[in-house]
């Protein structure tokens, strides 16, 4: 009798599959990886830094969608900021006058007063 | 992957937004922070803020003319929440010298999680002060170790939590 192969139609989500992974035994997931050196490559690539002009172009789209969100109607540099100051005298603010306005504004919430959540048992870790 | 914006880069992101809202040229930190903003994604990789990042933008998001640039911002950005063992691994990081900002930072990137509690930690910190940068890396060794002993204290799944990358924006790429 020769051998047939049933194929079946499932989706299973990459979630599920990096489940299963975490689930293997060590030596599974070390043979797992010989049968997919593809995924070895990955992990261990260091992503090359940004460049100025990738940067540029990402700012160029991101002008339009915001110009879009706000009805082609750009801000003006007279619209309130915050209750003492305009966007245009929040702009000519220094860095650091900027930064001390934002450590005032987040002072009334400590994170180490915050109730600590728990996470669920297959949580998903970094690596 | 996943990663943390310290509140000067989330900062910087925001006046990036404004800069463009104004229909003007921002400067070039805010240009590398929106650029991290823009290659985000929700799924092959998530941007986060701290509770006290948030908590400032939800206050702006109260003037009507910005609330559209606050929601698209936190269309984009989720809120890491810190989870058990974020005040154990806070204390002990503030013992290596970390202002008690930077310590909450740098544990929230190991100890916290989303609001469905479905994560654990960050790979990035994403920051632009290179004197916390260099007190990090100077300092790893000893952090790392004490991070493995006191992984070995506590149970799954958080004894999978690990130590991030603190690098400037421009130096992450999805």
């Amino acid at each position: 009798m020769p051998e047939t192969t049933l194929t079946l139609p499932v989706t299973v989500s990459l979630e599920q599959i990096a489940t299963l992974i975490r689930q293997m035994s060590q030596s599974d997931q070390k043979r797992l990886l010989s049968l997919a050196p593809d995924l070895h490559q990955i992990a261990s690539r260091s992503p090359s830094p940004r460049t100025r002009e990738q940067a540029h172009t990402s700012v160029k789209k991101l002008r339009k969608k915001v110009l879009t969100a706000l009805n082609d109607q750009p801000l003006s540099s007279d619209e309130p900021f915050t209750e003492n100051l305009t966007l245009g005298q929040y702009n000519s603010l220094s860095d650091k006058e900027k930064a001390c306005l934002w450590d005032q504004w987040g002072e009334d919430t400590d994170l180490t007063e915050l109730k600590e959540k728990e996470v669920i048992s297959d949580a998903l870790s970094v690596r | 992957m996943r990663c943390l914006l310290d509140k000067v880069t989330a900062r910087y992101i925001l006046q990036g937004l404004l800069r463009l809202a104004e229909n003007r040229n921002p400067g070039i930190e805010e240009i590398f922070a929106l650029d991290l903003f823009s290659i985000s994604d929700p799924e092959a990789f998530r941007l986060f803020i701290t509770p006290p990042a948030f908590n400032i933008l939800q206050k702006l998001a109260h003037m009507p003319k910005y609330s559209e640039l606050i929601h698209l911002f936190l269309e984009q950005i989720e809120v890491a929440l810190p989870s058990r063992y974020f005040k154990r691994w806070a204390r002990r990081l503030r013992e290596f010298g970390f202002t008690r900002e930077d310590a909450a930072v740098l544990t929230s990137a190991s100890f916290s999680t989303d609001k469905e509690g479905a994560i654990l930690g960050m790979r990035f910190v994403a920051t632009f002060d290179q004197p916390m940068m260099r007190h990090w890396l100077s300092e790893q060794k000893i952090i790392r170790k004490r991070f493995t002993a006191m992984k070995k204290e506590i149970p799954m799944p958080y004894c999978r939590a690990s130590l991030p990358e603190v690098l400037r924006p421009e130096q992450i790429n999805a």
